[in-house]
């Protein structure tokens, strides 16, 4: 029995100085990371394509993010609206996660609010279910004035729930993966 | 509930320690009725003296009662055949049967009654709850069974996590000691349950002031103690089985003893658990299930009668499923999730399915212990504890990452000890020990997710010296802590490029605590302690950067943070009969350099949209309350208990109240036996009122807190003896079978509990009738 004791002990010691190793931990590469997202607008009777950046390269917290809009939405147009996400946490190895997305569209949904502005969106493709998606969207620019756009990307929302249009994520639940804010101009 | 009958274990015990013990004269010639039985009466588990217990001999119907000191005389007893029952207010009655020739002395160890939790005494032998109630509450949670003490409640995160909260404190400022060895793991977690089996767990007390100094572990005052049932050398071979059936979840349970006694003594305990989805009174609480597998051994080794070696071996696996309507990506999907009829994701059935979100845990715990006592004066003994924690926790995430765990930490956390108990005298003791304790916290690569708490190494030396007067009248005891902390976190800086960067910190802690009783009369006492306790930061409130998922908000720790220093003045008042007790006691808590989460005023701006920041902070806090303790016992047959707990908190800084304070709370408790004490029915009824939390800032939550409410409990239990094939075989096997159905929240009541963090979005679980049963032998 007291042999057992001394092997038990010295077990523990073992264990204890080999669990000593004092490296450096490994630096995570951030792979769900969303860095920019970029939403062009491009007219379907020609003029200038409108893009709306928001650009966040280190991630929450350090710099803030850059939020810029190329320019006015001309008054009565309508536009292509078409999404694009990126991870370029680590600029040598930039992913395109709208690829991600678009392999898993039923699980993702776009949603876009405005206020103020005279702006109609719609959606303009849709997933192996017939359920809308929001990388692809149709947009109406009514009367001049001004307003802003959000953004919201939901994953794992419930696309059947009752209600549920392209300004009403509140009704598909899921988690919150995007919530970007722009101003919008249109003269 | 108690069943009257005397815990078997302990009834062999008693009964040995009863034979070996029975000394005096042996008056051969002597007959007739001229006999007389003497001894002392103490509690099984820390050996207090039971004043005032009752001594009745069933044969002669003669009944006396001990005095203060638990000692008792019955003089002209008759020889021959006798039976004593021995029964104390607070105890399980025990009956021994003797062959009386002579004059006898008798020690009877009798043992703390179940459901009945005496408050923290000054020498804080303190709220002892038996394996019998433990085990009635095992089907439970670890959680569920220590709010039973007074002054306990539980902070929840839902069905899957909670942790005790005590007189307003908990988390990094309440520790827990499994076994003596301080729980390691990340206790920093208001998500993360104490990674302990109910069913290994045989005691559950709360101490504080000079006891709770003897211990390691964050602290600004008590510590909360569980340990299993202690081996004894004259343990006959014994077993349990037990399975437990929970309709709320369709929870299964089976758990497995073994004990044996001789030089190696043993007792292995294995445990399995499965639960599926629990239900609210109104839809299925979806992605609520737990699975448990647990075992330990406990060994001892008695060398001799001076020395004896133990080893304890426990390993807790856990795969526990969080309310998938839980799970939220910013603010406004928490204000989303706010205020639905039912939370988003739940599914009409039930389901046995653990999907993410979901936390994945095991604890492996080994203690070696080797206690020698050189003569009666000297006790000593050598500690190792080692622990090794591996928490993971699965998030919902894009792209099949579902099964890469989000967080993945593990921490080794070793613990040697070396303690001395000294008695000077009778009624003096001297305690001591030196701790030296190493923890190595690792992240575990592969998660594809910034840390939120960083890689850490920690180092503790410490030194304790308590001094224990335990006269007639006057009780004092005076302990002294010091510790010193050293820190290396291994950070990531938080802007790129990204590098390494280590920092240290030194921390020198002070404990003191002094404390002192009073018996006025023999019935009732007055006690005053006073402690004064620092406690060291901990690693996320100096290094935490992220966000943190449950609540919504970007947390971020402050690296100048200093020990918080905390004065707690405590006064009681005790009262105890031979059928009630009433203890009341109240305490007020400064605390200087408080530590804090400040919610700041800008919002920080992600790709998520707007988070709220907090900051570690530190600020003055002052914390106080009161908890009423009664016990009524009119009769052998009826039982009445009520348990009354009220605190307060308030920051000082920010002249705001302290969040997390449980609300006013109340349990009474009746219990009925029908017959006599062993083999009755048994019947219980108890009530739990909590009232709403109304001291809080509207602006110090997202949502107020939610109403008070009513919860009723109703358990039935009895107990068959079995045959048993040679009753007068020498250590006589008894074989019972004991069955128990309870059930709780009766009225199967909506409601939700400001201290549950899953609040926000369900409501608590609905009624869960509960079937146990256990075979003994």
């Amino acid at each position: 029995m007291k042999n057992l004791f001394l092997l038990l002990f010295a077990l523990v010691a073992l264990v204890t100085f080999n669990a000593c190793d004092d490296d450096d931990p490994i630096i995570e590469n951030p792979e769900e990371v969303i860095t920019d997202l970029t939403y062009t607008l491009t007219p379907t009777g020609g003029g200038d394509v409108v893009t709306m950046t928001f650009q966040d390269r280190d991630g929450d917290g350090g710099n803030a993010p850059t939020i810029t809009v190329s320019g006015p939405l001309a008054a009565n147009a309508t536009y292509t609206g078409s999404l694009e996400l990126l991870d370029a946490s680590d600029a040598s190895d930039i992913e395109d996660i709208t690829e991600e997305v678009e392999e898993e569209d039923d699980e993702h949904m776009f949603f876009f609010q405005v206020s103020s502005a005279d702006l109609t969106i719609a959606y303009g493709d849709s997933d192996g279910d017939g359920n809308p998606v929001g990388l692809l969207t149709d947009v109406t620019a009514g009367a001049a004035g001004f307003g802003t756009l959000t953004i919201i990307l939901r994953h794992e929302p419930n696309k059947s729930a009752a209600g549920l249009a392209i300004n009403t994520p509140e009704l598909a639940g899921g988690e919150t993966d995007i919530e970007v804010t722009f101003n919008v101009t249109i003269q | 509930m108690p069943t009257g009958r005397f815990p078997k274990t302990v009834f062999r015990f008693s009964l040995l320690a009863t034979l070996f013990l029975v000394g005096g004269e042996y008056v051969a010639a002597q007959t007739g009725c001229s006999f007389t039985i003497s001894g002392r009466i103490l509690s099984e588990h820390d050996g207090e003296q039971l004043g005032y217990a009752n001594v009745y001999l069933i044969d002669e119907r003669v009944g006396v009662q001990a005095d203060s000191s638990g000692y008792f005389e019955v003089n002209n007893v008759c020889g021959g055949a006798q039976v004593l029952r021995f029964s104390h207010i607070g105890c399980d009655a025990q009956e021994i049967e003797m062959l009386l020739r002579g004059d006898t002395t008798l020690t009877v160890f009798l043992h703390h009654h179940d459901n009945f939790t005496e408050t923290v005494t000054v020498s804080s032998a303190a709220s002892a709850e038996y394996t019998r109630e433990l085990d009635r509450q095992a089907v439970a949670t670890l959680g569920d069974v220590l709010e039973r003490t007074a002054g306990v409640s539980s902070l929840r995160s839902g069905t899957a996590a909670a942790k005790p909260v005590y007189d307003g404190v908990f988390g990094n400022r309440l520790s827990l000691q499994n076994n003596g060895i301080a729980q390691s793991g990340q206790q920093w977690g208001n998500d993360h349950a104490p990674e302990i089996d109910p069913w290994v767990a045989a005691y559950v007390r709360v101490v504080e002031g000079v006891e709770a100094l003897k211990y390691a572990g964050p602290t600004v005052a008590a510590t909360v103690l569980i340990e299993p049932a202690p081996l004894r050398e004259n343990e006959s071979p014994s077993g349990t089985l037990a399975y437990g059936f929970q309709s709320n979840g369709l929870g299964n349970t089976l758990n497995a003893r073994l004990t044996a006694g001789g030089r190696t003594a043993y007792r292995l305990s294995a445990t399995g658990k499965i639960r599926g989805d629990q239900r609210a009174p109104d839809y299925v609480l979806t992605n609520t299930g737990r699975q448990e597998i647990n075992a330990a051994l406990q060994l001892a080794h008695f060398h001799n009668q001076r020395w004896t070696s133990r080893l304890y071996y426990s390993i807790f696996n856990a795969n526990i499923g969080v309310l998938r309507g839980s799970h939220i990506g910013n603010l406004t999907d928490l204000q989303d999730a706010i205020g639905r009829e039912e939370p988003f994701f739940t599914q009409p059935d039930i389901s046995f399915d653990i999907n993410s979100p979901r936390q994945a845990v095991q604890h492996h715990l080994l203690k070696l212990e080797t206690e020698f006592r050189p003569n009666e004066d000297h006790r000593l003994t050598l500690r190792y504890g080692g622990q090794l924690n591996n928490r993971k926790e699965f998030d919902v995430r894009r792209g099949d990452r579902d099964n890469i765990p989000a967080l993945s930490l593990r921490q080794w956390s070793h613990l040697v000890e070396g303690a001395w108990h000294h008695e000077l005298a009778p009624d003096r003791h001297l305690d001591a020990n030196l701790q030296y304790e190493f923890v190595l916290n690792d992240n575990v690569p592969g998660t594809g997710i910034f840390p939120l708490i960083p890689d850490y190494n920690a180092n503790r030396a410490s030194a304790y010296l308590a001094y224990h007067e335990e006269g007639d009248r006057w009780q004092y005891h005076a302990g002294l802590r010091v510790d010193r902390q050293f820190y290396e976190a291994i950070t990531i800086t938080p802007d790129p490029p990204f590098r390494i960067e280590r920092f240290e910190h030194r921390f020198n802690t002070l404990g003191a605590s002094a404390e002192g009783n009073y018996r006025i009369t023999g019935r009732s006492s007055l006690r005053l302690g006073v402690t004064l306790r620092e406690r060291a930061p901990q690693i996320n409130e100096l290094y935490s950067r992220g966000l943190h998922q449950g609540v919504s908000g970007i947390e971020e720790g402050d690296n100048s943070l200093q020990p918080e220093r905390s004065l707690k003045v405590t006064g009681g008042w005790r009262y105890a009969s031979n059928s009630l007790i009433v203890n009341a006691s109240a305490f007020v808590q400064p605390v200087r350099d408080y530590i804090f989460l400040e919610p700041q005023p800008e919002f920080r701006l992600t790709i998520r949209g707007a988070f709220p920041l907090f900051l570690y902070r530190a600020g003055d806090a002052l914390l106080y309350g009161s908890t009423l303790t009664t016990f009524w016992q009119p009769n052998d047959r009826w039982e009445v208990d009520g348990r009354l707990a009220i605190v307060r908190g308030r920051n000082r800084t920010e002249d705001s109240p302290l969040v997390y304070m449980p609300a006013d709370n109340l349990r009474l408790g009746v219990k009925y036996r029908t017959g006599s004490q062993p083999r009755g029915w048994q019947l219980s009824l108890s009530a739990l009122l909590v009232d709403r939390q109304t001291r809080l800032d509207a602006e110090q939550d997202f949502l107020p807190p939610p109403p008070g409410y009513a919860l009723l409990e109703a358990g039935l239990e009895k107990e068959w003896g079995l045959p048993v094939k040679n009753p007068s075989a020498p250590g006589r096997t008894e074989r019972t079978l004991h069955l128990r159905l309870g059930a709780q929240n009766l009225l199967n009541s909506t409601y939700r509990d400001y201290l549950d963090r899953q609040r926000y979005f369900a409501d608590a679980p609905g009624r869960n009738v509960e079937l146990r049963l256990s075979y003994e032998w």
